[in-house]
């Protein structure tokens, strides 16, 4: 398809065709490179492991993984956790069938529990907290079978030796039942990652600001749209949402067009942009040996 | 504005104290290392004194007799490299990482373990991979398989140990 083609398609076909590339893009990071989040994650643990035994903190290949995701997402936000992390990946398609069986059995959950993630995302940190402290003081060992990241990724790779990692199979069957019901639960309310990565300072040109003087009237459907219900912060500001996942959504519906990146003239939405970062994502992963 | 500005001094603070630690650890190991290898040094010396003892009292006493005695041949022995008990080639051994079997390859040379080398490991991940490989130096140094795992690619390093561990029960003589 030419892409001039596509930038002049009505908004709904265009939203489709955007839907579609995130899909593609989310699985093509599931299948190359898998074990990111893992890999990430584990340099935060050994940096605070070897911080609890006075140790140096050598750049291993873990390190160098969380420092690349880390440097990346300081440029483009939280772009890896909307197109790349297996995990995310996994919620999005759980959410996906589960609000698809919904539609044919004409159900939806209530208004009031829609709320609940965002009341609680806060416990991602106190997830956070608690696994570095342990790393620090040395006993994470004791708790490797509770891990459901741990758990995913073995079953991921063929290995369902599960013995003694009962209370991480129990997390994950609950995380995924959470993750139909709510879209990116785990990731709003429970990733480690996730809170490491909402502590950077995110470069205000590339992400997403609205125009609110030019909104119609209380419309609010960017928030609406939004996984993680956001309000996105005005035009000059500096400020990046901790939670933005730039999955584009709110671009993608807002009636104004009033959605676009810190610097003007990107919407955020463009093919060739998402492409980009994705390209960029990908590179760097495979020199870094995801 | 606030928000930003606070999240990079935080982070600009936070990679400031990590090098800083670094620094310091860096330079006290270096210091640990200098005293231990002057310990060393002084040991060595003491060995070389008692050797050269040793070698004129069996200069003596090949002097006094024409054949060393039983008792001497057996204190021989103590300087022999077939202790170890191990035959010296190239062995092969397999076991299970993370997603699949890893082959590795046991150099043994003059009966101590040379080399740790990994034939295939095709079910791990590069990253995972790359950190398990230093239980092989780990197996060299120790010149045994009896030797930790890495935490954090704990399947994968339990995998190339094992191997090598396999591997190396075909060396014994």
């Amino acid at each position: 398809m030419e892409l001039h083609v596509i930038q002049r398609m009505p908004p709904s076909k265009r939203k489709k065709v955007h839907r579609y590339l995130r899909m593609a893009l989310q699985l093509l990071f599931f299948l190359l490179y898998p074990s990111a989040f893992t890999a990430a994650f584990g340099g935060v643990k050994y940096i605070f492991i070897q911080l609890g035994i006075s140790e140096e903190i050598a750049l291993t290949p873990f390190v160098a993984i969380l420092l690349g995701l880390c440097i990346y997402t300081m440029l483009f936000g939280r772009f890896f956790c909307g197109f790349a992390c297996a995990f995310g990946s996994l919620g999005d398609a759980l959410h996906g069938i589960y609000r698809g069986i919904g539609k044919k059995w004409k159900r939806k959950i209530p208004r009031s529990a829609e709320r609940i993630p965002e009341r609680i995302s806060w416990i991602k940190y106190l997830v956070l907290a608690a696994i570095v402290l342990m790393c620090f003081a040395g006993v994470y060992d004791r708790v490797r079978g509770t891990s459901p990241w741990d758990v995913f990724s073995m079953v991921r790779a063929g290995n369902l030796k599960l013995t003694g990692f009962l209370p991480g199979v129990t997390a994950l069957l609950l995380l995924m039942a959470g993750m139909c019901v709510w879209e990116r639960f785990f990731c709003r309310v429970f990733c480690p990652m996730g809170a490491v990565f909402s502590l950077l300072p995110v470069l205000p040109i590339f992400s997403l600001h609205r125009d609110r003087d030019n909104c119609v009237g209380r419309c609010a459907a960017c928030t609406g749209r939004c996984p993680s219900s956001l309000e996105l912060p005005e035009e000059a500001s500096l400020e990046t949402p901790g939670d933005c996942f730039q999955c584009q959504k709110c671009i993608d519906i807002c009636p104004r067009g009033n959605i676009h990146c810190g610097l003007k003239r990107l919407n955020g939405n463009e093919l060739w942009f998402t492409l980009l970062r994705a390209l960029l994502l990908a590179a760097m992963m495979w020199r870094l040996g995801v | 504005m606030k928000n930003f500005v606070i999240r990079t001094i935080n982070l600009l603070l936070i990679l400031t104290i990590l090098l800083g630690y670094n620094t310091v650890i860096h330079a006290r190991a270096q210091q640990n290392d200098i005293a231990r290898l002057q310990a060393e040094l002084e040991e060595s010396q003491d060995t070389v004194t008692d050797v050269k003892t040793e070698i004129k009292m069996l200069a003596d006493s090949y002097a006094s007799s024409s054949r060393p005695t039983e008792k001497e041949k057996a204190e021989d022995d103590g300087w022999d490299a077939d202790e170890s008990g191990l035959a010296d080639g190239v062995y092969e051994g397999e076991a299970q990482g993370f997603g699949g079997m890893i082959a590795v390859n046991v150099s043994v040379k003059d009966g101590m373990v040379e080399r740790v080398e990994i034939a295939s490991a095709e079910g791990e991940d590069p990253a995972y991979l790359e950190m398990a490989k230093s239980v092989a130096g780990e197996i060299v140094e120790a010149q045994s398989a009896d030797v930790d795992t890495v935490s954090g690619a704990t399947f994968s390093s339990t995998g190339i140990r094992d191997a090598a561990a396999k591997a190396l029960e075909k060396a014994v003589r």
